[in-house]
């Protein structure tokens, strides 16, 4: 299908106003009563992906709410952006969430943090703790971001379940080491069914961006999402402002990128490996992996001066190049990890109890997973070919050759196997650009941000992709979306869950290699040296 | 005092001292195969004595808890002192008494957690009941035909297959019995949140740290005595030999437990119930046989 009968299509759809198209995205506007009939074409009939959704408080341009919707035509290489307006006197659209599973967190987000009402569909609250007053959205340009509203400290039950068992895990449990909370309702020890209560740590990082960072600085923010994939989100967060703005990044500065990116694929994926061997009970395989994740933090070190929170992206380029001593040190440190990381990864799935254990544990089917439009490597051990940097090529991978290991079982096994495949092509990646890497510039020295300016960028993150969205302001972004990819693959854990022995719960929530904090896009806010919180998460007493 | 009531003080003494220290070479041994440091051999010695240091705090509506407590550390030391001297003084009748023993410790050791009312105990407390269902049968069957083929007095004159097949039965299910991976599901740390220990602190976990430590030590001696008796009989020789095998089952036993993974709730059962029927009938027809 070409570009020109995608539009087709899509303008033949009633209440499509506009079609634009722009180097990051097809543009869409269209009335309320278009939303769901280009939700059904774009989702269903042209087999797009659904990305996220962003609610707007635009009440100062055009007196009016909107919420965009991010579709991505993975084979094509397209994202589509459909941008609805809401009336600001009492925001309402219709909901797509009976169309689009997927859409379901970003239109209850939009609805907590925005007053955007979705009608067809039983609303619920996510992100806003429990006590949060009623009619207080925080997101509203209105709302200043250090605002404390009088929120009461209150009790939550998810339930009362009195004739089955309930199992809780977390929001404290040593199996994952981040605010969560998950209830198992068991009948012996198989999960017959499950809630999942997160955002305990939601503290409002895209307000923070929103109201008073500058362009730059939003990015050593953007950077803080996540301790594990932190560089993701900041290079992600580059390139949607350089899109807006768009400035030619020098291809110098885009190599440098995308080694850090794979190297820190390779930190997260040991790190997850080692974790999953530790809830199996195969302590060896984890003390083993993580002594080599050490040589890929030494690594990190060597190129970016700190073992993580690089802070190394600007918008424009890079801040570190990397010299002949430095490119030398990187290829003896990646043999020694290639070859002890072969040796221990056949050893790892020789053992057993830990094939046996994962082999047909926590199947997410391919319907499913296409469904909930789930990412990265859940996606790929579940049949789908979706990896960013094949899709919609960025930074320098255009210039790298790399496979995509696709598996189809959809167990936890699979999705063993795919990142284990994923480590061996990150360390083939790096040495290839390592090799290409041209001369010249690392960051552009002036450039400026035009205003109102909507773009859209994705980076494949060792979890799957991040999407940044953004909308251009004056100094700093007038809207600032983050989608993590954990908050796209929660949702799959229900299909993952249910029908499995409990045993193997704990092993198949990791597998999906959970980021809570970077899904709750935790932030703790430090404006004037002084450490501080907003207390929003009282979490489950 | 008599040579064999000095023997017997002596073997006990070490027999109760050597767990906590042995707990600490698999700590260490642990480490050396995971390329860690690891903690000095002590450290579970320093760590007992941390926990006894502690506020005693009793789980909620778990009146019972510390008596029962008790109970299982009384126990524990009574089997462990019997057990030596049914090597030391050629006594049958303590042997039998020492299995008799050990099914009670096994049983107060399941009850325990039941006691409580949180999730995690009641799982690994009911993960910990299938495993001492089955694995305890199989022990106390083999247990038996040790008794039948080895009174405990003297070695015999011929080796025969009935005896390597009453060792390696007696040592799956002493291994079984001493809660190491890949059977260690009642604990399971990051799976159900160490299981049936969870909800015991301070003084009363170092309690049932140091009678779970004797436990192990109970099940890995019952080995050793068999082996002594087949080799050298009873005596001062047969005590040696009985707390050396300890010891080395104890270091076999890190060893095959830090290569293996965890298995699963209902996979484990049905393995145990393969390896123990097959042992079992063999170690029967070949004993009937004579060979």
């Amino acid at each position: 299908m070409s570009l020109s009968d995608i539009i087709e299509r899509i303008r033949s759809i009633r209440g499509v106003t506009e079609v634009v198209t722009s180097k990051s995205a097809l543009f869409i506007t269209a009335n309320a009563d278009a939303l769901r009939p280009l939700a059904k074409e774009i989702y269903w009939n042209m087999g797009g992906f659904f990305r996220t959704c962003a609610g707007s408080d635009e009440r100062s341009i055009n007196n009016c709410f909107a919420i965009y919707h991010i579709f991505g035509l993975d084979d094509r290489g397209l994202n589509i952006v459909v941008k609805t307006y809401a009336d600001s006197k009492k925001p309402e659209l219709p909901s797509i969430f009976d169309i689009v599973p997927a859409s379901d967190w970003c239109e209850m987000e939009a609805r907590d943090l925005l007053g955007i009402e979705f009608t067809g569909r039983t609303p619920y609250r996510l992100v806003l703790p429990h006590g949060w007053p009623n009619g207080v959205h925080p997101l509203r340009k209105d709302y200043s971001y250090d605002s404390r509203p009088a929120a009461r400290t209150v009790s939550e039950r998810l339930t009362l379940v009195d004739t089955i068992s309930t199992v809780p895990i977390g929001p404290y449990h040593p199996a994952l080491h981040e605010p969560e909370y998950f209830e198992l309702y068991i009948e012996g020890e198989r999960v017959i069914d499950v809630k999942y209560r997160g955002f305990h740590v939601h503290r409002g990082i895209e307000k923070l961006g929103e109201s008073k960072l500058t362009y730059q600085q939003v990015n050593f923010i953007a950077e803080r999402i996540c301790g594990i994939c932190g560089f993701e989100h900041s290079t992600c967060y580059a390139q949607v402002v350089e899109s807006a703005a768009g400035i030619e990044v020098p291809e110098r500065a885009k190599f440098i990128r995308s080694i850090v990116l794979e190297i820190e694929r390779i930190h997260s994926h040991l790190l997850w490996v080692g974790v999953v061997a530790h809830l199996l009970g195969y302590d060896a395989g984890f003390m083993h992996t993580w002594r080599i994740r050490e040589h890929v933090m030494t690594l990190a070190e060597l190129l970016t001066g700190s073992r993580k929170m690089y802070g190394l992206n600007l918008i424009g380029g890079v801040r570190r190049d990397i010299d002949l001593s430095k490119k030398k040190k990187i290829f003896e440190v990646l043999d020694i990890i290639s070859k002890e990381y072969i040796e221990l990864a056949s050893l790892i799935i020789s053992v057993p109890q830990v094939k046996m254990r994962l082999k047909g544990s926590g199947v997410l089917y391919r319907e499913d997973a296409r469904k909930l439009s789930v990412v990265g490597p859940v996606a790929r051990a579940s049949g789908l070919r979706r990896d960013v940097r094949k899709d919609l090529p960025y930074a320098a991978y255009k210039y790298a050759s790399f496979n995509v290991p696709v598996y189809d079982d959809g167990d936890n096994l699979s999705r063993l196997m795919v990142r284990l495949d994923e480590i061996r092509e990150s360390i083939s990646i790096v040495k290839q650009l390592l090799d290409q890497m041209p001369p010249g510039p690392i960051k552009v020295e002036e450039f400026a941000v035009p205003e109102g300016v909507v773009a859209v960028s994705a980076v494949e993150a060792p979890r799957g992709e991040d999407v940044h969205f953004i909308i251009t302001g004056r100094g700093g972004p007038f809207r600032w979306r983050v989608r993590a990819p954990t908050y796209q693959n929660i949702p799959a854990l229900k299909y993952m869950l249910k029908d499995q022995p409990l045993a193997d719960a704990p092993l198949t929530i990791a597998s999906i290699d959970p980021c809570f904090s970077c899904t709750d896009r935790v932030l703790v806010i430090d404006s004037s040296g002084i450490k501080r919180t907003l207390e929003l998460g009282w979490g489950l007493r | 005092m008599t040579y064999g009531s000095m023997l017997v003080s002596i073997g006990l003494a070490l027999a109760l001292a050597l767990p906590a220290l042995l707990d600490g070479v698999e700590r260490k041994l642990k480490a050396a195969i995971q390329s860690r440091i690891g903690p000095p051999i002590h450290q579970t010695v320093l760590d007992l004595l941390k926990l006894f240091r502690k506020e005693l705090v009793l789980p909620r509506e778990s009146m019972h808890i510390l008596y029962m407590a008790f109970i299982y550390l009384s126990l524990s030391i009574v089997a462990v002192g019997s057990l030596i001297a049914s090597i030391t003084l050629g006594s049958m009748e303590l042997f039998i008494a020492s299995a008799i023993l050990l099914s009670i410790i096994q049983a107060i050791h399941v009850a325990m957690p039941f006691t409580t009312y949180n999730p995690f105990s009641i799982v690994g407390a009911s993960r910990e009941l299938v495993l001492a269902v089955i694995n305890e049968s199989a022990l106390l069957i083999t247990i038996g035909l040790a008794i039948l083929v080895n009174p405990l007095m003297s070695p015999p004159l011929i080796w025969r297959s009935t005896y390597f097949l009453l060792l390696l039965e007696l040592l799956i299910a002493s291994y079984i019995a001493s809660g190491r991976t890949p059977y260690d599901i009642a604990e399971a740390e990051p799976e159900i949140a160490s299981g049936w220990l969870i909800e015991f602190s301070g003084p009363l976990l170092g309690i049932i740290i140091y009678a779970n430590l004797l436990r192990k030590a109970i099940v890995k001696l019952v080995v050793g005595i068999v082996l002594a008796g087949l080799i050298t009989g009873n005596g001062s020789m047969g005590l040696l030999l009985s707390l050396i095998a300890m010891a080395l089952l104890w270091v076999a036993y890190t060893v095959v437990s830090t290569i293996v993974g965890r298995s699963r709730v209902d996979v484990a059962p049905k393995t145990m119930i393969l390896m123990h029927t097959t042992f079992i009938t063999l170690l029967i027809i070949t004993y009937v046989l004579g060979v």
